[in-house]
């Protein structure tokens, strides 16, 4: 290592030490005073006209508490921006320059305070070296400010623009590519008390379990004269038609009157974060977006960003965003529908042969005609009237057209196990209303084919499971009319039918993307999957009973 | 008021009319995946406006278009009010107040009934759905001698006891409409006027009174039937009526078909998988792209 060498590093060393802020103890005071402040500590100096932080902190270390008082001197060519919160300022009376005073009160126990006091430096301000002079009592600090012209010739005087907002984002601030732009996301809450259960996890606070982050949101910025500011964000969606505030967004911890619990009860309903501009020339500002699942609808809003720095700028923006729910209840709901009629296919593919051989002439043909019979009073009927009383009462014609879905056809279904008390008739009469359906009507969509075998596998499962139907016939059949056997029969079937009213409901909203209120689920199927068939399937019985005194031609 | 005409199966000289059934029943399939798997109005309105166009090959009659005109109106209608009352997505135009939510008990368990204008522009799109699928089934029925349906299903191992079953069910159709408009005619001579309220006993009664008779009926046709049948051989020979094989042109076309449905579903699945953020392949990323804007 050569002379020149070791003199070099000699130098560099010095003048770090020069600039570098060294903590001063004295009287019990410790101060220390940082200009330019840097967030992210790499600037060393200052350019003409830029608007710098100087962060000033001082602890007592003494044995008792201390009234001082604080003086920040700066040199000519600096001065304080506007009129810091707390501070009195003055034209130092010795040399050109300002002077900010304020009184303090320092508790014993390392009592401490500190302050961020944004300076300006003067556009006309001379290159050189510059001593900020932070004073409290006796004690003194000082520090040296480098001021030099930018290297990158960046205009010093140019705000911070706020440029785009972009999301979805990971947590890195990385456009998430795994979902469309504009996009947001929801989870379906819908089953998360189910989920923890089968988890075994017990007892716990849905509401605090959902708050999480469902994307992050990227602000960036483009800050040439490398200010540091704090920033206010403020982003909540508006209607894309009305712009009216929709409540949807909120900040964890803040919107409740358990404030800090977590909890999402209503309150403010907008998304709001405290972020910090680091002097960056491009930054992205990741923001966690929060949420509520519950509240926020499926739909297209305008998502409002504001940003603001104590009131000195703001910025704002707006841009279209796509909420997307996933409906998790109707596609299980369907997967379970398209499940169960599998297994059907499958269970008729074994077992239909040897039902079919089982069975006499007579009683295929029994079956057949009262396949023919639903297909004429309940089908037809339904399918006309259904059509026709559409257009006077809406969603709400099932009430009328339901005594024929629901109370006829149950009818003939329960006359008809009462007099066939076997497994598969069921099946078979639904094949045949199904395929006359096919043939008359041109009913052939996937819709169609899942209402009907949900609803034959359904029944024949719980006419099997409560004993009404078996493989074979009694040898010694009950004669004669059983309330017993009637309330049975009234249930199966009821509850059968309501189980397949809710799969075909759910599987109308997925595959046919309609949307029905719950309330509206609720009643179809209280009153036409439950009531009208348990009226229906009763009134079979009957009707069977009395059937089977009939004799042939 | 039953015009053979119109809801039965004519032949003509058309390519529809030509097909065969299986390419027929193919191209269901093929439509009611698209039906069921496109997003956008554009798409599902072609696919709709092109299921019309396949009744102008087959020259449908004037009455029929106007059955299938009143069907799909009727239904176009349903859709659009019951998803004007039940449409949730944002943004949403309440254009009208059924019941409001301060209504004592229904106002406060459903939270009050609205119309919503965006809820009519939905149904109108969703019903297309639905329309396309009953066009192309009309289409079918009506240019598809139910027999040749049946050998089809027959052709595709279905058990000809229910094949059978089928055949009975269609020549006994229009003998049960006549029987209820009798006992109808019956009933009301015997002074019973079944339409005349819609209370829920009236109308259970006025059930059991029109089944009992056309059941009694049907059970001992269905004994004489099954002896009749059975005198001539029913259920001896179980020989299944096959349909000769498709021209190689027809089996092509068919495998086309095919192939359609499974390439539209397979990126129906994966685009449904990235959409609702369950799982993304980057090298799919023009597959999405495709589908997002063109269906």
């Amino acid at each position: 290592m050569g002379y020149r060498t070791v003199m070099r590093l000699c130098l560099a060393v010095w003048g770090l030490w020069l600039l570098l802020p060294l903590p001063t103890a004295a009287a019990g005071l410790f101060l220390t005073l940082e200009a330019p402040y840097s967030l992210t500590g790499g600037q060393l100096t200052v350019a003409p006209g830029q608007r710098i932080h100087a962060m000033a902190n001082i602890e007592n270390t003494g044995p008792a508490g201390q009234n001082v008082a604080v003086r920040l001197e700066l040199p000519a060519g600096f001065r304080a921006d506007g009129k810091p919160e707390h501070w009195t300022i003055e034209q130092n009376e010795t040399v050109l320059g300002q002077v900010l005073q304020r009184e303090l009160n320092l508790p014993v126990g390392y009592g401490q305070w500190f302050d961020l006091v944004s300076l300006i430096v003067d556009d006309h301000v001379s290159e050189g070296v510059y001593i900020l002079r932070l004073s409290a009592g006796e004690t003194t600090r000082e520090i040296r400010v480098k001021v030099s012209p930018r290297v990158d010739g960046a205009p010093v005087h140019e705000k911070p623009a706020l440029e785009r907002v972009v999301l979805p984002l990971d947590r890195d601030g990385v456009r998430d590519e795994k979902q469309n732009a504009n996009t947001l996301v929801l989870r379906d809450r819908s089953l998360d008390y189910y989920k923890n259960v089968l988890r075994g996890k017990g007892a716990t606070n849905l509401e605090i379990e959902a708050i999480h982050p469902v994307t992050h949101m990227g602000l960036d910025f483009r800050n040439p004269a490398g200010q540091q500011k704090l920033l206010m964000v403020e982003a909540e969606l508006l209607d894309k038609n009305s712009r009216r505030r929709i409540p949807g967004l909120y900040t964890p911890g803040s919107n409740s009157e358990h404030d800090g619990a977590g909890a999402m009860a209503a309150g403010q309903e907008r998304l709001t974060a405290f972020v910090a501009l680091t002097g960056e020339p491009r930054q992205r500002l990741v923001l966690p977006v929060y949420a509520d699942e519950t509240q926020l609808a499926e739909g297209d809003y305008l998502l409002r960003v504001t940003v603001d720095d104590g009131g000195i700028h703001s910025w704002s923006q707006e841009l279209p965003l796509v909420v997307i729910k996933k409906n998790m209840r109707g596609m299980i709901t369907l997967a379970i529908g398209v499940t169960m009629l599998l297994a059907f296919l499958v269970l008729i593919r074994r077992k239909l042969p040897l039902v079919l051989a089982g069975m006499k002439t007579r009683r295929l043909i029994t079956i057949a005609l009262f396949g023919t019979c639903a297909f004429a009073v309940v089908n037809v009927p339904s399918t006309l009237l259904n059509d026709f009383l559409h257009i006077f009462l809406g969603p709400f014609s099932f009430l009328i057209s339901g005594m024929f879905s629901g109370i006829m056809l149950y009818m003939l279904t329960g006359a008809l196990v009462t007099l066939i008390p076997l497994h598969g008739v069921v099946s078979l009469m639904a094949a045949m209303r199904l395929l006359l359906g096919m043939l008359a009507f041109g009913h052939m969509s996937p819709l169609v084919f899942l209402s009907y075998g949900v609803n034959a596998f359904l029944l024949e499962l719980a006419l099997a499971g409560t004993g009404f139907t078996a493989a074979s016939l009694p040898t010694n059949p009950v004669a004669g009319f059983s309330w017993q056997r009637m309330a049975r029969l009234a249930l199966a079937c009821a509850v059968a039918d309501t189980v397949a009213t809710y799969i075909t409901m759910q599987g109308m909203a997925v595959l046919y993307r309609l949307y029905f209120a719950d309330w509206y689920i609720w009643m179809v199927m209280a009153v036409n999957g439950f009531l009208y068939t348990v009226i229906g399937a009763a009134c079979g019985a009957v009707l069977g009973s009395r059937l089977s005194g009939v004799g042939s031609d | 008021m039953y015009n053979r005409q119109v809801w039965e199966a004519t032949p003509a000289d058309t390519p529809i009319h030509k097909m065969d059934v299986r390419i027929k029943l193919a191209l269901l399939a093929a439509v009611m995946l698209f039906a069921v798997g496109l997003e956008g109005a554009r798409p599902l309105f072609f696919l709709f406006v092109c299921s019309l166009g396949m009744h102008f090959v087959a020259r449908s009659s004037v009455q029929r278009w106007q059955v299938l005109a009143v069907f799909l109106l009727v239904g176009l209608w349903g859709t659009m009010v019951s998803q004007a009352l039940f449409y949730n997505q944002e943004p949403r135009t309440m254009i009208a107040c059924l019941v409001s939510p301060t209504t004592p008990w229904i106002g406060e368990w459903t939270g009050g009934i609205f119309i919503y204008r965006e809820g009519l522009e939905h149904g109108a799109v969703q019903a297309l759905r639905s329309g396309t699928m009953l066009t192309c089934g009309l289409l079918i029925c009506w240019t598809t001698d139910p027999r040749q349906l049946l050998q089809c299903f027959l052709h595709w191992r279905m058990p000809f006891e229910v094949a059978f079953m089928v055949i009975t069910s269609l020549r006994f159709l229009p003998v049960i409409f006549e029987e209820t408009a009798v006992v109808f005619t019956a009933q009301r001579l015997r002074g019973f006027e079944p339409a005349r309220s819609l209370s829920p006993v009236r109308w259970i009664r006025t059930a059991f009174y029109v089944l009992f008779p056309i059941l009694a009926r049907s059970l001992r046709r269905a004994a004489t039937l099954a002896l009749s049948v059975e005198s001539r051989g029913f259920g001896r020979g179980n020989s299944r009526a096959n349909l000769p094989m498709l021209p190689l042109p027809q089996q092509f076309a068919c495998v086309g078909i095919f192939a359609v449905i499974l390439v539209g579903a397979t990126l129906k699945v994966i685009y449904s998988l990235q959409h609702n953020g369950v799982a993304y392949f980057p090298q799919l990323r023009g597959v999405y792209d495709f589908m997002a804007v063109w269906l």
